[in-house]
């Protein structure tokens, strides 16, 4: 298949006739010597490749993505020193490319490597990759690492940015390199290797300096790209995640481009932690999680509660006014109707475990939908009866793994502002309509101007993942769709992400810090009405299936009470304040005109 | 005040002026009213404004409207 001229295809449409080798960095510096100094990595689309899916998958997969051979077929990044071989479109990536961050952080990985392995010989290396805020490297040692050796390694690091070391790509044979990992007892290297490349393959290495390490990249070109690292933490981690493993030591630092980037980061953490919510909460007294009760479950306090009173009172009132109905639903069920609504099946992972009384079953509900199903169905429906739009400040409690629990964002008992709407499928369209609607008064009625919508839809290759009809499934899309059109809301489609039961909306907020939170979601439920047998008769005298669509728009009162508390420091508008007017009388005889 | 459906707190406390002024500070009081003689007398409360500072007296009905006007419209601008 080798070529001995391949065409390359740049971004502003012009393609190169080079000799099969040429390098990015080549093409680069013909281009102009200053973006050849500016770019970090390339962007490579080989002409033949099949569609950008797979590469977008690959990217995602873990360490399988840090350690396996790389699909040549699909657009990748490339070491600047590539040679290339095949017809392509290249992309110079600079500085300013998000992707170009995530380079230099693992390449900060592997300079941090360097720097501990020149200070303690007898380190064995585990893995170090990228992260979204910075990266790690997981390091074993007889003797762990004190807070003393970080400050050693910082300054070692700057040493080997300093050297400038060349980033070098290297193979060898992988049974060589096996042998020689479990001579020095690298036991991690070796499985990595093991695991992940296939034997008689030839093993993909970076060298800078005398540093060597098993890695596809790709990396900037010299460790002197690496200008601005800082290492943030220390903590153990146990080697592939299992407690009878040897505790590995796991460093955490992040890297950026300039130390005016690396600046601004810590100035967004430092501004982050002061709105904690969790240390607001306690100084202003507006909730607290108590030992004694247990991990998860949220104690509001009286200037909380008066908060959260205003917010059920806006929010009911604002459901009346759009036509729901108010209901309440028990907290306890019976664990027959469980396995009716399937999520003895699906769900029953995350629900508290059942208790026993004299004469069932029962469990606590994580979910209000087989509830208003129950109100739905204890009557016959005509479509006359449609919309039916049931509305509940429902509490409910899902199981999450101790440990896991973090303030008010993810709790174990919360409150779902949670309606269900029974609707024909003419209906579809004007109820999405109004819930996405009513989603932006909720957003910006509580102080939020931006937010991003996403689409999740199904993967129609995955059929039989999905229950529900194809005209179902396709009208459901269509409408979520052409709503958001009609609307000129901008969003993303994701096939695939679904849940089983329907297509959804999910509505992330951004606030005052950039941050991204998810609450607001619209979902189509073509399970329940089908495991319930909800009926309605039509125009045309015949029963028929209603559609079921779930919404919530706080999400969990709780977790937007936190996201609220971060978004104003605590500063709550007048009209959320809990104390909206503190009196000061100057003398104790002005408390009468205070009163 | 209450009468017109506004939270109200007041710092009955045996502490300096400037004490109860820094306390509902630091609790983000929207709003902090101040007053004595001078303020009984002309029917007036002396007003500080969260992130504005003082603003100075201000008839206390006029004070009423403006903060029921301001919960009403469910305004984010205090």
């Amino acid at each position: 298949m080798s070529k001995s001229t391949i065409a390359i295809h740049l971004p502003d449409g012009a393609v190169r006739e080079v000799p099969a080798g040429t390098t990015p960095l080549e093409i680069a510096s013909s281009i102009s010597p200053r973006l050849a100094a500016a770019s970090v990595v390339a962007r490579l689309t080989p002409l033949t490749a099949n569609g950008t899916a797979s590469g977008a998958k690959a990217s995602e997969a873990g360490e399988a993505a840090m350690y396996a051979p790389e699909d040549k077929t699909a657009p990748r990044l490339v070491d600047l020193t590539e040679p290339m071989t095949e017809d392509a479109k290249l992309e110079l990536v600079t500085e300013k490319d998000a992707e170009a961050l995530k380079v230099v952080r693992h390449s900060a990985a592997h300079v941090m490597a360097t720097a501990v392995l020149e200070l303690f010989p007898d380190t064995k290396l585990g893995h170090g990759p990228a992260t979204d805020s910075g990266f790690f490297y997981d390091f074993y040692r007889e003797k762990p690492f004190i807070p003393d050796d970080l400050a050693l390694i910082e300054a070692k690091i700057a040493e080997v940015v300093a050297r400038d070391e060349k980033f070098e790509r290297v193979y060898e044979p992988r049974e060589k390199a096996l042998d020689e990992f479990s001579r020095d007892g690298d036991f991690m290297k070796t499985h990595f290797v093991t695991r992940f490349t296939e034997p008689g393959s030839q093993v993909s290495f970076y060298r800078n300096g005398r540093f060597v390490d098993f890695c596809r990249g790709p990396h900037v070109p010299s460790t002197g790209r690496v200008k601005a690292v800082k290492i943030t933490g220390l903590a153990g981690a146990y080697w592939l995640g299992d407690e009878k493993n040897p505790q590995l030591q796991r460093i955490y630092g992040t890297a950026f481009f300039s130390t005016k980037e690396m600046d601004e980061h810590f100035k967004r953490l430092e501004e982050a932690a002061k709105r904690d919510h969790r240390v607001l909460g306690k100084q202003l007294d507006l909730f607290s999680i108590q030992e004694l009760a247990g991990a998860g479950l949220i104690f509001w306090h009286p200037k909380g509660a008066m908060i959260r009173k205003v917010m059920e009172d806006w929010m009911r009132e604002e459901c009346m006014r759009r036509g729901y109905c108010l209901v309440n639903t028990p907290h306890v069920m019976r664990r027959e109707l469980w396995k009716v609504s399937g999520h003895e099946g699906f769900y029953s992972g995350n629900m508290y475990t059942p208790m026993e009384l004299d004469d069932a079953e029962y469990r606590l509900k994580p979910m209000n939908c087989p509830g208003h199903v129950l109100i739905y169905k204890n009557s016959p429906k005509s479509y006359r009866d449609l919309p039916a739009r049931y509305a509940e400040l429902g509490n409910v409690y899902r199981y999450e793994r101790s440990g896991t629990m973090h303030g008010l964002l993810r709790v174990r008992g919360f409150t779902q502002d949670d309606a269900h709407i029974f609707c024909t499928p003419g209906q579809i369209e004007s109820e999405v309509a109004a819930c996405i609607d009513f989603a932006e008064v909720v957003l910006k009625t509580f102080g939020f101007s931006e937010f991003k919508v996403e689409l999740s839809t199904w993967d129609p290759n995955d059929r039989a993942h999905y229950i529900g009809s194809d005209e179902n499934w396709g009208l459901a899309i269509r409408s979520l769709d052409s709503v958001l059109k009609s609307k000129g809301i901008p969003f993303k489609t994701i096939p695939g992400e679904a849940a089983f039961y329907g297509p959804k909306i999910d509505i992330k907020l951004v606030d005052v810090l950039g941050r991204l939170w998810q609450l607001s979601t619209v979902q189509f439920d073509f399970n329940l009405p089908a495991r319930f047998e909800l009926e309605y008769v039509g125009e045309d005298g015949e029963r028929h299936q209603p559609v079921m669509v779930h919404r919530a728009l706080f999400g969990s009162l709780e977790r937007f009470f936190g996201v609220l508390i971060e978004h104003y420091a605590g500063a709550f508008p007048l009209w959320l304040a809990p104390v909206q007017i503190g009196l000061v009388p100057i003398s104790e005889r002005h408390l009468a005109y205070a009163e | 005040m209450k009468a017109a459906g506004l939270r109200v707190e007041t710092d009955a406390r045996n502490e300096k002026m400037n004490a109860k002024i820094r306390d509902l500070a630091n609790q983000k009081t929207p709003y902090i009213l101040v007053f004595g003689d001078k303020e009984e007398a002309a029917g007036a409360v002396s007003v500080r404004t969260r992130g504005k500072g003082d603003q100075g007296s201000m008839p206390l009905s006029d004070f009423v409207a403006k903060a029921k006007g301001l919960v009403a419209s469910q305004s984010t601008e205090l």
